[in-house]
């Protein structure tokens, strides 16, 4: 049987993904619950091998075929746009994508589009199409992260970032305006692989399924 | 002055290739060419562009009109450049071929032109080669077809590639059935295309369909598995059309296994293309470590009828960047063209230099002249560079060795 590549994320949703894989019976004890120095992973009994990789880089890896697999949230395939395919809601560190501003200002003049607002993101296209879709005109401002002390200091009059709790947003002054989507993690597929490695692929689809509808976590 | 920067530059999207790459591509299309003219396939070219009316016949609701490239002609009539070669040949032969007997076996070798996403990297001007098989509507056809991107696949050397096959009576035939709504049929479609399996399952779970629609519509995108699989799994639903469609998958199967290509096919019934034509059969080919199909078709039988024509279709076409990354991954690089011959070229001595490069390429060899007057070890270098197999003199001795390979031996001063 054929090494299956699957490439995960570094950070916050790492250990739930290994306690998946390792419950499905995709990974052995050779993947650790916190996150190795190592970023090549290989579990010889289950004829599996993993990439740990930044978030954003998950999809790539698997679109050029490095990886079969990948695990990655929504809010990473939305900004990118990956030609990869989406095979799997994995339903775990679900969180919102929110336009927010500091708890003083008034909303409704932030958005009558009476003069420019800046707005701060790590999402620069979704935040453009949000905007476009509502008819206003915007600048966006991108930034890598700390979003949201991007209107204390004047950088930004609004931000749009992702939020699981709501806690970051609160501690810093921010309201939230409007939810622009909600995320939560995907397993894609290297379009290839999904064909040439078919017979490996679809029972792994099947048994996370199977575990998802069992023990739903949203 | 300066050279101003972007007159030294091209445009996103499109490439230059450089002779070792031009090789590629020509050995490439010599490949498929002996493939295709062996099946009786003949050669046609069609204009580069074309006015929109016509690149946008039967595109569907599928075909986007902001990916194409768009211009005015004189007149303020709109062009723009063919974003694929189907729509042109079905003109074609609807109209200028219309006479000649059928079934019309065409190929072509051209670049299409899409905007492509803002992706660095990706192409917007896109060679294709391909066929068309015009006025056979029968399994044969759809078989004949299959085959015969199998053996042009084959033909390249790429190992290990395999074709989806599906069918859009199969996906419009359960649509239909189940109830679909247009406005969502689109939207699922879109999902299909993009294999877009969670999108898919949330506008399914919107459409609220009875338990065992929504499950059918969901075992159709996930399938994979047998054709007798599918038959049990599908078969007596959809009106009629998906058993019919499966009939057709099931005869055309017969006819792969025969040829001996039935495994190199596999059934993928969530199959849609982006295109809208696609009546009947659709295919597509991977190869391992490329993303993306290298290869794609399906039977058309309603696109002529748009030129004024009448007859079914069907054809394929390969993307020739795709296959040669694919190659590529596999080993198969291709030499930078060397030269057999190079003729060394003292000043003084052009004539007799020429003179016997013209015998030599008289005999079918390739022959360079050193229009450099280099000697000795200059000379050498230069050979090395340029591939050659051997130096000779312009009296044909062999005067050094080069680290190239060597077919022949010995020294041409016999035919001097």
């Amino acid at each position: 049987m054929e090494f299956l590549t699957i490439a995960l994320p570094k950070g916050r949703p790492y250990q739930e993904t290994v306690r998946l894989l390792r419950e499905a019976g995709y990974a052995g004890p050779e993947l650790e619950d916190d996150e190795s120095r190592s970023l090549l992973i290989e579990c010889p009994a289950q004829r599996t091998r993993f990439i740990i990789a930044r978030d954003s880089d998950v999809p790539t890896y698997v679109e050029y075929g490095a990886a079969d697999l990948g695990i990655v949230g929504k809010n990473v395939l939305m900004e990118g746009e990956p030609k990869v395919y989406e095979l799997l809601d994995l339903g775990y560190s679900v969180c919102r994508f929110v336009l927010a501003a500091p708890a003083s200002s008034d909303p409704q003049l932030l958005l009558n589009g009476s003069s420019a607002r800046r707005v701060a993101t790590k999402y620069p296209r979704m935040t453009e199409a949000y905007f476009s879709g509502l008819g206003i005109q915007v600048e966006t401002i991108y930034l890598h992260g700390s979003i949201e002390v991007a209107p204390k200091v004047g950088l930004a009059d609004m931000i749009v970032d992702i939020t699981e709790t709501g806690r970051t947003l609160r501690e810093n002054n921010l309201a939230v305006i409007d939810e622009l989507w909600t995320s939560s993690m995907r397993l894609i597929a290297n379009r290839a692989s999904y064909r040439l490695q078919a017979d490996r692929i679809s029972p792994l689809v099947q048994r996370l399924r199977a575990l998802l509808s069992v023990s739903p976590n949203q | 002055m300066s050279t101003p920067v972007i007159r030294t530059q091209i445009p996103e999207g499109v490439r230059d290739r450089l002779p070792r790459e031009a090789a590629r591509i020509r050995r490439l299309s010599g490949q498929l060419d002996q493939v295709f003219r062996s099946w009786g396939y003949r050669e046609v070219v069609s204009p580069g562009f074309e006015y929109l009316e016509t690149v946008t016949a039967g595109a569907g609701s599928l075909g986007r009109r902001e990916d194409l490239y768009q211009f005015f002609d004189r007149k303020g009539r709109t062009l723009a450049l063919r974003p694929d070669m189907t729509t042109p040949i079905a003109r074609l032969a609807a109209t200028k071929m219309a006479g000649e007997s059928l079934p019309l076996r065409l190929s072509y070798f051209a670049p299409v032109y899409r905007h492509r996403d803002r992706k660095a990297g990706s192409a917007s001007e896109i060679w294709q080669a391909g066929i068309e098989l015009i006025g056979a509507e029968g399994a044969a056809a759809d078989a004949e077809v299959i085959a015969l991107a199998c053996a042009a696949l084959a033909a390249t050397g790429l190992e290990g590639f395999k074709i989806g096959l599906g069918h859009a009576d199969l996906v419009e035939g359960l649509f239909a059935e189940a109830g679909v709504s247009p406005e969502l049929e689109e939207g699922l479609k879109e999902a299909m295309v993009a294999r877009d399996l969670v999108a898919f399952e949330k506008g399914v779970a919107l459409a609220r369909l009875a338990p065992e629609k929504e499950d059918l519509l969901l075992a159709l995108v996930g399938f994979h598995g047998s054709f007798q699989q599918a038959v049990a799994r599908f078969e007596g639903v959809g009106n009629g059309r998906v058993g019919r469609a499966l009939e057709r998958i099931g005869a055309i199967l017969q006819f792969l296994e025969a040829l001996g290509v039935a495994n190199q096919v596999s059934l993928d019934l969530g199959l849609v293309r982006s295109l809208g034509y696609y009546t009947g059969v659709v295919f597509e080919g991977y190869a391992p470590g490329v993303g993306s199909p290298v290869m794609g078709g399906g039977r058309y039988d309603n696109l002529l009828a748009d030129f004024g024509g009448e007859a079914p279709a069907t054809g394929f076409a390969l993307e020739m960047d795709r296959l040669l990354s694919a190659l590529e991954r596999q080993g198969r690089q291709g030499d930078d063209p060397g030269v057999d011959v190079l003729v060394e070229c003292p000043a003084g001595r052009e004539v007799e230099a020429m003179v016997l490069a013209h015998r030599l390429r008289l005999e079918g060899l390739t022959v360079e002249v050193d229009l450099h007057a280099r000697t000795g070890p200059e000379l050498a270098a230069y050979a090395r560079a340029r591939g050659a197999e051997r130096v000779v003199s312009p009296e044909g001795a062999d005067l050094v060795e080069t680290n190239a390979p060597r077919g022949r031996t010995g020294s041409f001063t016999s035919i001097h």
